[in-house]
């Protein structure tokens, strides 16, 4: 499963990359993050919840930093996660590429490739698919929000 | 599986004074036919379950002037095979003849099917064509939701957690309207729809187009009008060509998904191909 998406943000580049590059920073942009452990400047362990009426998935697992090129302004990062209890989980990479736009305004384009693995079931997957959208839409939200209040 | 807290009311209060403390880790248990396979494929895994099993005071289909009126644990069978809902709103009596097979007809409720909100659903598809009202109760009172706004995401709704679905309300006389449905299942008749599409049409004396409702199910996040493709139709003769272009509106507002029913791309064609026949035969002779 394959999602692009472009999005517009309101921070300076050099701004904005940093705090991409911040994995605290960005967990406190996520709905659903439940933990979040530094292994390593580049691997980080944690807990996602995500909840869709009835629905409730707990995904645990780790996300690796794998490019922090500054030079181009290209991050990716790897996750590999895991619902016991659904018996089943995903892996992802995650692509993010900054194109300044105006002195304030950034270009932030994400490109995320992810397998789910085992059992997450038929009912699961239009779920999650669906669901990333729009928690892509609150994670830029709050990227924009933390910058206003910043 | 996690263990959870089983309550089993007997009456509508009861009910409404469980659910008063009720937050997002409860969940309401009518027939079951929705929510025990989100509980047996372990996507969902509630604390608290409120059964409806034992409420007694939540049935009933009544006709006051040209509303008619359905309680929230009406079993899709009996509303089906109920004489007022085919006397008057035969394209209810339709769509519920085609959900799944008797067997979950005889287990699945109308507040059931309502407040699930599960996009691939038949019931809210018909419902939504007859602009019916969801009465939402909770200890603080009476809300009366349109079923035209009530959904928000995959199984998510404009209800409260402390709100009970105790009726659907539908206000109006339809026998002018001119209605068809269809829903399209490649597989077998009592899969989910790969599209389901429902269809309202009111016509002046010279058959120019004056309402209508274009709906669709299965096909995004939540059933939706399309609206854009309604107005369309505003004002005017309902022609082969006009029926095209209303039909390809409605696809592009659709966001589909790919599963056992089709890729997204084949279900948005199809789509389009059953919103054009249900407009046709909706204004044909």
């Amino acid at each position: 499963m394959r999602f692009d998406q472009q999005y517009t943000v309101e921070q300076a580049r050099d701004l904005l990359w940093s705090t991409l590059m911040d994995v605290h920073k960005v967990a406190a942009c996520m709905q659903g993050v439940e933990e979040m452990i530094v292994v390593d400047d580049d691997r980080y362990e944690g807990t996602l919840m995500v909840k869709m009426g009835p629905v409730r998935l707990r995904f645990s697992g780790e996300v690796m930093v794998v490019t922090r090129d500054a030079d181009n302004w290209i991050g990716v990062l790897e996750a590999n996660a895991r619902d016991p209890k659904a018996g089943g989980g995903f892996k992802a990479s995650l692509e993010m590429r900054l194109v300044e736009l105006t002195a304030m305004q950034t270009e932030l384009t994400i490109t995320l490739d992810t397998t789910f693995l085992g059992r997450i079931g038929e009912l699961g997957r239009p779920l999650i698919k669906k669901k990333i959208n729009s928690m892509m839409d609150e994670f830029i939200a709050a990227l924009n929000e933390q910058y206003v209040t910043a | 599986m996690r263990d959870f807290q089983l309550d089993s009311p007997v009456d509508k209060p009861q009910t409404l004074q469980l659910l008063a403390a009720a937050d997002d880790d409860t969940r309401l248990l009518a027939g079951g036919t929705g929510l025990l396979n989100l509980l047996k494929q372990r996507l969902a895994s509630p604390g608290r379950l409120i059964s409806l099993h034992r409420v007694t005071d939540l049935g009933g289909i009544t006709l006051d002037g040209t509303t008619v009126t359905i309680g929230a644990l009406e079993r899709l069978i009996d509303i089906g095979e109920h004489p007022l809902i085919g006397e008057r709103l035969p394209v209810l009596r339709d769509t519920l003849a085609e959900v799944a097979s008797p067997r979950i007809r005889m287990m699945a409720t109308l507040g059931g099917a309502v407040a699930h909100g599960d996009p691939n659903q038949d019931t809210p598809v018909a419902l939504m064509a007859l602009d019916a009202i969801v009465v939402a109760e909770s200890r603080d009172g009476v809300t009366e939701l349109p079923i035209a706004g009530f959904y928000r995401d995959y199984y998510e709704t404009r209800l409260s957690p402390d709100q009970l679905v105790t009726a659907v309300r539908i206000p109006g006389d339809w026998h002018s309207s001119r209605f068809s449905h269809k829903k399209f299942t490649p597989g077998s008749r009592e899969d989910y729809a790969c599209v389901g599409v429902c269809v309202r049409l009111d016509f002046d004396d010279r058959n120019r187009c004056t309402d209508s409702r274009i709906v669709l199910g299965s096909v995004g996040p939540t059933v939706f009008r399309s609206r854009a493709a309604e107005e369309l139709l505003a004002g005017k003769a309902i022609t082969e060509n006009l029926a095209r272009q209303a039909a390809q509106i409605a696809a592009n507002e659709t966001d589909p998904v790919d599963d056992t029913r089709g890729s997204a791309d084949y279900k948005r064609r199809m789509a389009g191909v059953w919103v054009r026949r249900c407009l046709l035969e909706a204004a044909g002779p």
